[in-house]
């Protein structure tokens, strides 16, 4: 990375102190001054799901089987791209306070976007595989898979934060434009319909999407007892990697406009 | 520790596009592919260079937008210079904006480590160290509290603590000195003194000029980005000075009604009445002890200054009040901000009222001077002089202009070589004023 990088600046223990310390921050900050703390943060997906499960099972039934289970793995895996995504978009220009401090990491602002938005799926996963096992799931040896399905997903949603955190700072439209993008890729993926409700001329689109890949690796694992194909988390993790290194040399580039522009 | 700071030749310049700023995607697909329209480069900083040895503290004075924060964030290497290079030696350690990065609903001890992260500490450093910052900033009490619990003057205390407690090498501190009561500057201050005497290399930028004067060893005057001026401190503040009163004299407007004071002056344009007029001085009284108009007061005797203004659009104002000799010497000059005074400034009618215990000066002419200031000392909204004429009777000295309360003690040796025990004392008192 470059250790005369000021963005990059730190040890490796300082960088985890400002990570875990902000982290936590972002986190207890949210949640406590509230009577029920950190439960506020599943009162949406849950809404969400019973909104679908109306819709989908009883309005119009789609005919997927394990449906809460099912919408419910795709909402809260969801929630979390767009969330950190979101939060990376103004981790830098709303942060102007910390990018002037002289010893401050500023690279490691979107990573604690990104974890910080990843704890609400952490908190809803408790949840996710108590309505699977009422579903019918089994607990099985694939759930050793899941940390890798998580850490593909954290690679990817990375690459794409350095990249939209320093692109943002000089085209304020990127905190604009990135929600409606991400309410339309909410389409593109299977969330709450499947692949099978998808006419197959249009499977190209999703499939093309790496959060489909995702989605379906989480409900391998958690629903279906099934190893995730690790031929696409394979490919995803290669892309993000690559992504990453440039979103890095995006960031390098861009960091000395941070105070000029903000 | 010890750090230097060396600044040679340092440049930075900003663009001003074309309408707003660039950042925008309409603007951005408007221009296509071509460049930016930048309308105008300018040089946000150019041709400074200076030295900062361990044990050196270097005065950074100009007006809003001289390029200071621009130079100091160049030092800090968080903005890139175009020209030029700085080279440090030591840990970088800033006091630039306090609380950056601490959360309301956590607890004290919960922001000071998250400031000592921010400013570049590990969370095991700062842990050893805590005990130390929450001594330093006088909360212990509070410390397991919500910080959104704390008073204004609490939070700064907190951010100051933790900010002054990183073992700079190198020390940037830009406005933040005018922190907390006046018991806790004098404490920080202290403490950014003990940390220059122990070999940092600081850089302090402020509006106070007494600071510069008191605790610089260098001072630098920047103005639209260069170097008017480096050198000694107490010169440079002085040459500073005299630039904001022609400052002052430009902005006054070329004619305006007279006035006449509540002591009969008449206030003129130009000639005893300076300033922008963007905030005005409507009245000035000046008052004993029960609030009943003076002109004329005794050695000794106490006064007030009350002073009405209006508050107008902008920034809240400094309030000068100073007491001269004819000749133009001033004898006292304090302001709302040196005294550390939060005034409150309504768009609509303002008052002030200094109190002053005893006024010890010999007998004779004096006038009291009352300004109204922009807060960064730019220039006067509205300046009094030799407006309000006070008379003081009493006690003539064959020169001087103190007269305090004194004593005179005299004594005689017997032995011109002995230890003392012997020797006759005559004392007399000698009161004045009464």
């Amino acid at each position: 990375m470059g250790a005369r990088s000021p963005a990059f600046r730190g040890s490796f223990n300082h960088w985890r102190d400002v990570i875990w310390l902000l982290v936590s921050r972002d986190f207890r900050g949210r949640y406590k001054h509230t009577k029920v703390g950190m439960l506020w943060s599943l009162a949406s997906p849950v809404m969400f799901l019973l909104i679908f499960y109306f819709l989908f099972q009883k309005v119009i039934n789609l005919d997927i089987p394990r449906y809460a289970s099912y919408a419910f793995a795709g909402i809260i895996v969801w929630n979390w791209t767009q969330q950190a995504l979101i939060a990376s978009a103004s981790s830098i220009s709303s942060n102007q306070a910390l990018v002037a401090q002289p010893r401050f990491p500023v690279a490691a602002l979107p990573i604690i976007s990104v974890t910080s938005s990843m704890l609400n799926l952490v908190i809803a996963f408790p949840l996710l595989l108590l309505l699977a096992w009422i579903d019918g799931a089994q607990i099985t040896l694939v759930l050793v898979a899941l940390p890798i399905v998580a850490a593909a997903q954290f690679l990817l949603i990375l690459a794409f934060a350095y990249i939209i955190a320093a692109i943002n700072v000089s085209l304020r439209d990127v905190e604009q434009i990135l929600p409606i993008a991400l309410q339309l890729g909410y389409y593109v993926t299977p969330i709450f319909f499947s692949m099978s409700n998808v006419p197959g001329e249009f499977h190209g689109a999703f499939l093309a999407n790496p959060m489909t890949h995702i989605i379906t690796a989480y409900r391998d694992i958690i629903m279906y007892g099934q190893w995730p194909a690790w031929t696409s988390l394979g490919i995803i993790v290669a892309g993000s990697g690559l992504l990453l290194i440039l979103g890095l040399r995006i960031f390098k580039h861009a960091q000395y406009r941070f105070l000029e522009e903000l | 520790m010890s750090g230097s700071v060396e600044v040679c030749d340092l440049g930075k310049q900003f663009a001003r596009y074309d309408r707003q700023r660039a950042g925008s995607l309409k603007e951005a697909m408007r221009r296509g592919l071509r460049p930016a329209r930048i309308t105008e480069q300018f040089w946000a900083l150019r041709n400074v260079s200076f030295k900062v040895q361990p044990g050196e503290m270097l005065g950074v004075i100009g007006h809003n937008g001289s390029g200071k924060s621009t130079m100091l964030r160049m030092v800090g290497g968080v903005m890139h210079s175009d020209v030029g290079s700085v080279t440090t030696t030591g840990r970088i350690s800033g006091l630039l904006e306090l609380n950056a990065g601490m959360h309301p609903e956590l607890s004290g001890r919960d922001n000071i480590l998250i400031g000592g992260v921010i400013a570049g500490l590990t969370r095991k450093q700062i842990t050893a160290r805590m005990d130390e910052v929450i001594a330093f900033a006088e909360l212990e009490e509070f410390i397991d509290s919500p910080v959104r619990t704390y008073s204004m003057g609490m939070r700064l205390r907190l951010g100051f603590a933790v900010a002054i407690h990183t073992d700079p090498g190198v020390l940037l501190i830009d406005e933040v000195l005018s922190v907390g009561d006046l018991a806790f500057q004098t404490k920080c201050l202290d403490r950014i003194r003990r940390h220059r005497d122990e070999g940092s290399a600081i850089i302090l930028i402020t509006h106070d000029l007494t600071q510069v004067e008191k605790l610089c060893t260098d001072a630098l005057w920047l103005r639209k980005g260069e170097v008017v001026a480096q050198g000694r401190p107490d010169v440079l503040v002085g040459e500073y000075r005299a630039a904001m009163a022609r400052d002052s004299r430009q902005r006054t407007p070329p004619s305006m009604p007279e006035t006449i004071t509540s002591t009969g002056t008449t206030l003129r344009a130009h000639e005893n009445r300076f300033g922008s007029m963007e905030k005005v001085i409507e009245a000035v009284y000046l008052q004993d002890p029960f609030a009943k108009g003076v002109r004329e007061i005794a050695t000794g005797d106490a006064l007030s200054i009350a002073v009405k203004f209006s508050g107008g659009s902008g920034p809240v104002p400094i309030v000068g009040v100073s007491i001269g000799t004819v000749d133009g010497l001033n004898m006292l000059d304090v302001n709302t901000e040196s005294d550390n005074v939060a005034i409150s400034s309504s768009e609509k009618s303002n008052s002030i009222r200094v109190d002053l215990d005893r006024v010890d000066l010999t007998a004779g002419s004096y006038f009291v001077n009352v300004g109204l200031f922009h807060p960064s000392w730019d220039y006067a909204y509205d300046y009094h002089w030799q407006a309000y004429p006070l008379t003081i009777t009493g006690s003539h000295g064959p020169s001087g202009k103190l007269s305090p309360p004194r004593s005179w003690i005299a004594s005689a040796e017997n032995r011109p070589v002995s230890a003392g025990d012997d020797g006759n004392e005559q004392t007399g008192t000698w009161l004045t004023g009464a």
